[in-house]
């Protein structure tokens, strides 16, 4: 019989750290520029196309990478609960501003530079833009893309920028070849909607995952008397900090009974000034950290400087025993917003 | 920024976007000279008002372009004559199949590619179609002019005489209904040999718009005079009838709106003056007739002229055309030889030389009827002809010719797909009534478009899909998408509570 307790979930609307974090992200990047993709199509049923067909491309691209970036704006600011003003930055510099009317510019700039420059491309795509827009296209696309990744990095920061501008292309020019490769098979709406899908899933997977400063580390005891009690490792501030689990009575992160294994100073949980988290055994008693086909035993070996560490991932165990009793520890990341 | 500004200067601003649609159309300039053309709709504004005239709904006349399918649908209007007014058609609806056979009014070229029912050298069936809209509740006049040389006393063995089988078919409750159904239509009775007599009207040309009357004046036809000046009096109803007061106050009344002038001529043998006819010299008095009538059909509201035979014909082989397995090429070629003048030996060819009635032995007119004069006149007259033997049969030719008028239709054609991969040029041109076309031409979309239309083997053309069923693919793809955010949630929550549900080692009690 499970017996459901709130503290073992991750709110739904969450992203919990596992593979999800690593999808997250071009999940709604492909929710989103389908969605704008599809207004476009609206659009043009309901109203008819307004515009000249040269420009069906730039506005095409524009649309969709305008959806991608929107995308980006969506998953950062609502994990992240960020401000008003990041907001309306993102929105209106990233979204629009670059990621809609420049990646169009920037595509409308790369045909014409196309056509200029070449002259069968131009009467290629005077006879036949159906067919020979394929192996032109494939420019507006990659300029749209770097557009889409210059208007992320207004999104994210420009500490990630080769990671989105890359992320940018890579789904821009993958959003050409699928609808090049669907153009084939389907009529210009299923290739042009496939594309859509396309561009915010290479960039949602290439350009950022969830990022792991949107989690905490959390060590909460599975056994004994505290069974259940959990202790955030890191402060609120984005620090090193550590933990250190014991039976010694005055000034321990967390204390545990000495009845049930855990010596006066067992283990020592910490956050690295990378962001990582390690366990450290403390202690000449068994410390063994467990993992899918992995047993780590950090207890201290006296002949050496330094206590033994092991990087701690999500859903570890660690075992803290005396040798005739023992208590079961786990490592959870949990998403800060949980908390909130 | 030069640069920049040239595919923005050369935007195809002008082009025409189909509504629901991302192909853009432009209905190109007509030819300077042409006295008619076809006029294409393509905005929904032209539509509703063209529409809005007959009560009919305007997505019947928009445009459709369907690349996917391979389909075409345009609505087309015949507009010209010396107003720039539209020219109605009386387009003949199959008595079997409910359909209007499209190759004998329009021809449809899909790039160099004429398009024609059934399937191209490759193998890809083609289809054209024609819907009729549009009809004509305005006043119509139907004047026939009836042959009454001597020769329509013959029976032909029968027990009828051609003069009474005419007057039998004439009676006939389908016939009288086609030319006085349910409209202010009338009728005037001609009747032509040395020259052209009305019936009624005691002097005067009555225009008949009682039945009664219109069947107590065809029980008077009757026979007399020596000759069969066919031309001849075609070309006085053309030039003295139509434009006398008693008809043209009906057929251009003070409201401006004009009544349709439908000419149905009938006779049993050839133009005829004299025994030293032969039938190669009618060509210079046909050609001369038809030249008038060409005129005619540049002034406003021109008359449609339909020819009846009543017999059979006396030039088998007319056209003298080698007829080959392809009936709408053969079509065609007869459209172009129709349209040169006639000479002796197009008209007549081996007859030319034979005469129509010598005074001693058989002459042409012992064979039959002047089937080539009668097809060239009503070609030219934008009417139909027919060659007839029995009242039935009559009968059918005068429904035919009474059939009813459209002033717009819709031309649907399907063609290979793959040649919707590039802009394309459709060119229209009409094969009766007048001399007219129009070339539209088309830029299907390159970049996305909107869903093909569903289509089934009944219905080639299809409907175009509506709107809400590109939900079918974004609902798909969203909805996958936040699945999978939730799962990712959902697993890991499901995981926990059931690896992490109870404590691994319960404290002991005490």
């Amino acid at each position: 019989m499970v017996k459901w307790r709130s503290e073992f979930a991750v709110n739904i609307r969450l992203v919990p750290y596992t593979w999800a974090r690593h999808i997250h992200v071009a999940l709604v990047s492909v929710s989103t520029s389908v969605l704008c993709w599809w207004a476009l199509i609206m659009f043009v049923g309901l109203r008819g196309a307004m515009w000249s067909s040269q420009l069906d491309g730039p506005i095409f691209i524009g649309v969709i990478s305008f959806g991608v970036v929107l995308g980006g704006v969506l998953a950062e600011g609502l994990l992240d609960a960020r401000s008003p003003k990041w907001w309306a930055m993102s929105l209106l510099l990233g979204a629009l501003l670059l990621g809609g009317v420049g990646a169009g510019a920037a595509a409308w700039i790369a045909h014409v530079l196309l056509l200029k420059l070449s002259a069968s491309a131009a009467q290629n795509f005077e006879i036949a833009p159906v067919i020979s827009s394929v192996r032109y296209a494939v420019w507006g696309f990659g300029a749209g893309g770097l557009f889409s990744g210059l208007g992320l990095i207004v999104v994210r920061g420009a500490k990630d920028k080769f990671n989105l501008i890359g992320g940018g292309m890579a789904g821009g020019l993958a959003a050409s070849v699928v609808w090049w490769i669907s153009k084939e098979t389907y009529d210009p709406f299923v290739a042009s909607g496939l594309a859509a899908v396309a561009w915010g899933l290479v960039t949602g997977l290439l350009a950022w995952v969830v990022p792991s400063s949107l989690y905490s580390g959390w060590v909460r005891v599975l056994s004994g008397s505290r069974f259940g009690w959990r202790v955030r490792v890191d402060g609120e501030k984005e620090s090193s900090s550590e933990l250190v689990v014991g039976h010694y009575p005055l000034g321990l992160d967390m204390w545990l009974p000495a009845n049930e294994g855990v010596r006066e100073l067992h283990l020592s949980v910490a956050l690295t000034d990378k962001g990582r988290y390690v366990g450290r055994g403390m202690s000449l008693y068994p410390t063994v950290v467990s993992r899918f086909l992995e047993r780590v035993d950090l207890r201290y070996d006296p002949e050496k400087p330094v206590p033994l560490e092991t990087p701690l991932s999500s859903g570890d165990t660690i075992t803290l025993s005396d040798g005739q009793t023992g208590t079961h520890l786990e490592f959870v990341m949990l998403p800060k917003r949980e908390l909130s | 920024m030069c640069v920049l500004s040239l595919p923005l200067a050369s935007a195809d601003d002008d082009l025409g976007s189909i509504p629901g649609s991302m192909t853009r159309m432009e209905v190109m300039e007509r030819d300077e000279g042409d006295s008619y053309y076809l006029r294409v709709f393509s905005t929904e504004n032209e539509c509703q008002n063209l529409t809005d005239q007959f009560g009919e709904d305007y997505q019947d006349c928009m445009p459709i372009v369907d690349p996917g399918n391979g389909n075409v649908r345009l609505a087309v209007q015949v507009v010209g004559g010396r107003d720039n007014s539209p020219l109605p058609l009386p387009l003949r609806v199959s008595d079997e199949t409910y359909t209007v056979n499209p190759h004998r009014y329009i021809k449809v070229s899909h790039g160099v590619d004429d398009v024609r029912d059934g399937e191209d050298n490759q193998g890809v069936e083609r289809h054209v179609e024609i819907v009729p809209h549009g009809e004509v509740s305005g006043n119509q006049l139907f004047v026939l002019l009836i042959d009454r040389s001597p020769s329509m006393n013959a029976n032909d063995g029968g027990r009828l005489t051609r003069m009474e089988k005419t007057q039998r078919a004439l009676l006939m409750d389908s016939v009288v209904d086609g030319f006085f159904g349910g409209r202010n239509n009338r009728v005037l009775l001609l009747t032509f040999s040395n020259d052209v007599r009305a019936l009624g009207g005691g002097g005067s040309y009555e225009l008949i718009s009682d039945r009664n009357r219109y069947r107590d004046l065809v029980g008077q036809l009757s026979t007399g005079g020596t000759q069969t000046r066919l031309y001849e009096s075609i070309g006085t109803v053309v030039d003295d009838v139509l434009n006398h007061g008693d008809v043209t106050s009906f057929t251009s009344s003070g409201t401006g709106v004009y009544a349709q002038v439908t000419v149905v001529v009938l006779t049993d043998g050839f133009n005829w003056t004299s025994s030293s006819d032969t039938c190669g010299s009618n060509a210079r008095d046909l050609g001369r007739l038809l030249r008038r009538l060409n005129t005619m059909s540049n002034e406003p509201n021109p008359a449609t002229i339909y020819t009846v035979g009543l017999g059979t014909e006396a030039i088998n082989d007319f056209p003298w055309i080698q007829r080959g397995d392809d009936v709408v090429m053969y079509d065609d070629q007869v459209r172009a030889y129709l349209n040169q003048p006639p000479t002796p030996s197009t008209l007549c060819g081996s007859l030319a030389d034979s005469y129509i009635d010598p005074p001693s032995g058989a002459g042409l007119e012992d064979r039959g009827i002047d089937n080539a004069s009668l097809a060239w006149i009503a070609h030219v007259g934008g009417g139909d002809t027919y060659v007839r033997r029995g009242a039935r049969q009559l009968a059918e030719a005068f429904e035919g010719a009474a059939a009813k008028r459209y002033e717009w239709f819709e031309l649907r054609y399907h063609t290979d797909p793959t040649y919707f991969n590039q802009s394309f040029e459709t060119e229209l041109r009409l094969q009766a009534f007048a001399d007219a076309s129009a070339r539209v031409m088309f830029y299907p979309p390159a970049w996305f478009g909107l869903p093909e239309a569903v289509t089934t083997d009944e219905d080639w053309m299809g409907e175009p899909t509506p709107l809400r069923a590109t939900l079918g693919f974004v609902i798909p793809v969203v909805g996958l998408a936040i699945s999978l955010v939730f799962v990712g949630s959902a697993s890991f929550n499901l995981r926990r509570g059931l690896t992490r549900s109870r404590p691994k080692d319960p404290p002991q009690a005490g």
